[in-house]
């Protein structure tokens, strides 16, 4: 205690740094990267980012995000961001914003998504550069429609790569699998009126680490003290809170399919009357996963290199958690550079 | 920066000059900062009130001067009230109760401000914090005390460290809904359902005569009024009124019955969901319960070794660690899972029984009922996927239309603008339209029409749903422009009105 004096002024100093810092924010910006909507239907957009050099690759990837939360993890502050890091190491990068759905879509499926969207998508990608085939990088729910898609149109993709992508439903200990698997998804999809709000998916993420959502605020008086620390933390913040809707019939199959029966791992997975055979997966895959990851744990994601068909494929782990891993600032060194490298060395 | 923030800021100020008022007495220096503070404050406000009548925050070199004024004065008190402390020596040894207490205010205001920042959702998450942060901190002097004396049964330990406060904190760390005593609940439950059924006997006869009692008091009121606000509203509720009264009568005996049914059967599925809670809250809040007294034994234990007590900072970590470790141990469990499944189901049960009771009551009513939007969500879902089937079966007859034959792997560039102009054909030499006039077509569509050889609205005039799909294909970035806006039929129009002229 015999420093009270000097923990008091540190205090009052560490104030007089906030009130600037607090008071200077009036706008906390997510997803600068400039871009434009390129293709849109419905509530559906994809967006083109701008570059002023000549792509490295001249295959351009298309990144499908998850229907949960939304893609401007991928580009959350402007020094640390994987799409422009991605940009900046040659490639030509699309995003798919999914929008955020309203009661109008319940009845929106996974076949609406996939065959729908992502093929349309696919398709105006492959129209607007006269190519045959284009490279599709997924993150995690997007991951996993990414994998269905190249597996129904091999054809079409020249390179996948899944980024904390789960797969494998039934053999891991994820308490989000362990719940999922007993739970009555019929009764809530019903009572939600068909659209699954995005509070209650953020609920069961939050619940799996119940004090992280307060943790996260220890000491958040020595991040407001620095301007760009605290623009950091809200940014975070913000990308947190933005979470969209999910569509109740999309929910309904990926729970029952995937989280309770686990069809795709065992190849019973149906899309549009199509059995979904990973095998038939067989251009180069990239399987990146997370060593922390307790949303998507890793024994959900590295069967992905079992199930399919590819001679080429690679599993690569980075240190950090399911979000960690795009914004902790080592792993997103070596990260996007990785991704960007295994790009360029496929594109002949 | 909004108004909001400046009046919190404000009271921050006045809250703080309060507090070191008590300093005057010891260093004269000390109320020197202050007088020029408010003066400068009156200035400031003086010429702020003549620039602006509006909130401060939309005059952004105000607030940022503001800010500034507050920030120096708050760096220039800090040596004043550092060079203060230092010269009075009894005030080195000791925190007085005024130093702590404004320390406090800082935090709290300063806590405050931040949390005005976060987006509104995450708040309530910010709050739970603070009050936990509160609850170690207003305690942690009794924790010390009770560790160094080795008091750190459970039993003493939930005495002196409210247990209502910990069920609050991890309660709201879970998301639960506070249920203090089950029986009390359940019985306020059962009371609210039997109202709610009493009330239902007499519902729509009663609210027939509610409403046309309203009516005729709004009538009354409003034909005294001169304003024409009044007058116009009474007409518009006129209106209303003889459209709705038809359906006064239309909810009747049945849906009473059924209505009555709902209740009762929501009141057991909520009763359900109330139990499930109930049990799945106190499976979590034992787990936790034991977090603190093991680790207060644990510190005795270290404290008799060699006298060490963990500071504050290790300790309340600490305890966020180990408590969400014992919280998701018990997560992990079936009986978790089970119950969780539970109070999730019978939760979802009651709101659809609701939800059922009020597509009952509505259904006659002239306005669309959720149950019909999602008839129409449906038929919108259905319509997309047959439309995109259609789109696919166009794209894969299109070369063949062209007499192109089909590749085995489908090519993306098979739609070529030859086999356009082969189709609408060829623009006579030298003729070119003005496409622009065409709705729907810019500057920029008009030059990539004109790239691909269409130049005239006789072209446009014989397009058809093969050459719109084609259009399509070749200029993705309008992809079913040429469908929507029906340029064969505008174009037509178009050459219709110029022959005339």
């Amino acid at each position: 205690m015999a420093n009270w004096t000097d923990n008091i002024v540190e205090k009052v100093n560490t104030a007089a740094d906030a009130i600037k810092n607090i008071g200077d924010i009036n706008e906390v910006d997510v997803a600068t990267a400039p871009r434009e909507v390129v293709w849109e239907d419905g509530k559906v957009k994809l967006f083109h980012f701008t570059r002023n050099e000549k792509p490295k690759a001249k295959t351009p990837v298309i990144i499908s995000y998850a229907l949960v939360n939304r893609w401007a993890m991928m580009d959350l502050q402007p020094d640390r961001s994987f799409i422009r890091k991605l940009i900046s190491e040659g490639i030509d990068v699309y995003v798919i914003d999914w929008g955020y759905p309203t009661r109008t879509d319940r009845y929106k499926s996974m076949e609406d998504y996939i065959l729908g969207d992502l093929n349309n998508c696919v398709d105006y990608v492959r129209n607007a550069h006269g190519i045959e085939k284009v490279n599709l990088l997924g993150v995690c729910q997007g991951g996993t429609f990414s994998l269905i898609y190249s597996a129904l149109n091999p054809d079409k993709i020249k390179n996948l790569i899944t980024l904390v992508t789960p797969v494998e439903f039934a053999d891991n200990d994820g308490l989000l699998f362990k719940w999922s698997r007993e739970m009555d998804v019929d009764t809530m999809v019903e009572s939600f009126g068909g659209l699954i709000p995005g509070d209650f998916l953020n609920f069961g993420f939050d619940l799996l680490k119940p004090m992280n959502k307060m943790r996260k605020y220890y000491g958040f008086n020595d991040v407001a003290k620095d301007k760009a620390s605290l623009m950091n933390f809200l940014r975070m913040e913000k990308w947190v809170s933005d979470s969209p809707a999910q569509a109740g019939e999309t929910y309904r199959k990926f729970i029952k399919d995937l989280y309770q029966q686990n069809k795709l791992a065992e190849g019973t997975f149906e899309l549009g009357g199509q059995i979904v055979d990973l095998k038939k997966i067989s251009m180069p895959v990239l399987t990146i996963y997370a060593k922390d990851d307790h949303i998507v744990p890793p024994d959900s994601t590295r069967p992905i290199n079992d199930l399919i068909g590819s001679k080429d494929k690679e599993l690569m782990e980075f240190p950090g958690g399911h979000i960690g891993v795009f914004v902790g600032s080592r792993s997103q060194k070596m990260l996007t550079t990785a991704v960007a490298q295994w790009l360029v060395d496929r594109d002949k | 920066m909004n108004w909001m923030d400046l009046n919190k800021t404000g009271d921050f100020w006045k809250a703080w000059q309060d507090s070191v008022k008590g300093f005057a007495g010891q260093s004269q220096a000390s109320t020197d900062p202050m007088k020029e503070w408010w003066n400068q404050q009156e200035r400031f406000w003086k010429d702020a009130m003549e620039k602006t009548t509006g909130m401060l925050g939309n005059q952004p070199d105000l607030a940022r001067q503001w800010q500034d004024m507050q920030g120096n004065f708050m760096k220039q008190w800090m040596d004043m009230a550092q060079q203060a402390m230092t010269k009075t020596p009894s005030m080195g040894t000791e925190p007085s109760d005024m130093w702590k207490q404004f320390a406090r205010q800082t935090e709290t205001w300063y806590a405050d401000a931040f949390k005005n920042k976060l987006p509104e959702q995450l708040r309530p998450h910010f709050q739970t914090y603070m009050d936990m942060y509160k609850m170690f901190t207003t305690q942690w002097e009794n924790i010390q005390g009770m560790i160094k004396n080795g008091l750190v049964e459970p039993k003493v330990i939930w005495q002196m460290v409210n247990p209502a406060q910990y069920a609050d904190a991890v309660g709201k760390v879970m998301g639960f809904k506070p249920m203090k005593d089950l029986d009390e609940v359940t019985r306020q439950a059962n009371q609210f359902f039997e109202q709610l059924r009493a009330a239902a006997l007499k519902m729509f006869p009663a609210a027939e005569e509610q409403v046309l009692e309203m009516n005729e008091a709004f009538t009354n009121w409003s034909n005294q009024q001169t304003d024409q606000f009044f007058p116009f509203m009474n007409s518009i509720k006129e209106v209303m009124k003889q459209n709705l009264e038809p359906y006064f009568h239309v909810t009747g005996d049945e849906t009473q019955a059924e209505v009555l049914r709902s209740l009762k059967e929501m009141q057991f599925s909520y009763l359900a969901y109330l139990h499930h809670s109930a049990k799945l809250q106190k499976m979590v809040l034992d787990a936790g319960a034991q977090v603190l007294p093991s680790m207060m034994q644990e510190a005795r234990e270290s404290y008799n070794k060699d006298h060490d007590m963990p500071s504050f900072d290790t300790f309340f970590t600490d305890y966020m660690n180990r408590l969400e470790n014992a919280i998701v141990e018990t997560m992990h469990t079936e009986e978790y899972t089970v119950t969780q499944n539970q109070v999730l189901a019978s939760g979802a049960k009651s709101k659809m029984i609701y939800d059922e009771m009020l597509e009952n009551i509505f259904k006659d009513w002239p306005f669309m009922t959720k149950r019909e939007a999602d008839d129409l969500a449906k038929e919108t879902t259905l319509l997309r996927r047959r439309m995109r089937e259609l789109e696919a079966r166009i794209g894969a007859m299109t070369p063949e239309v062209n007499g192109v034959s089909k590749k085995s792997a489908p090519s993306p560039q098979v739609v070529s603008s030859d086999a356009v102009i082969n189709l609408i054909g060829k623009a006579e030499k030298g003729k070119s339209d003005d496409l622009k006039e065409i709705k729907g077509i810019g500057e920029k569509l008009e030059n990539l029409l004109n790239e691909i050889g269409i130049t005239s609205y006789k072209q446009l005039a014989k397009m058809d749903a093969t050459v719109y799909a084609m259009i399509d294909d070749l200029i993705p970035a309008f992809k079913g422009r040429a469908m929507r806006d029906d340029w064969a039929s505008q174009a037509r129009e178009l050459l219709k009105t110029n022959s005339l002229v």
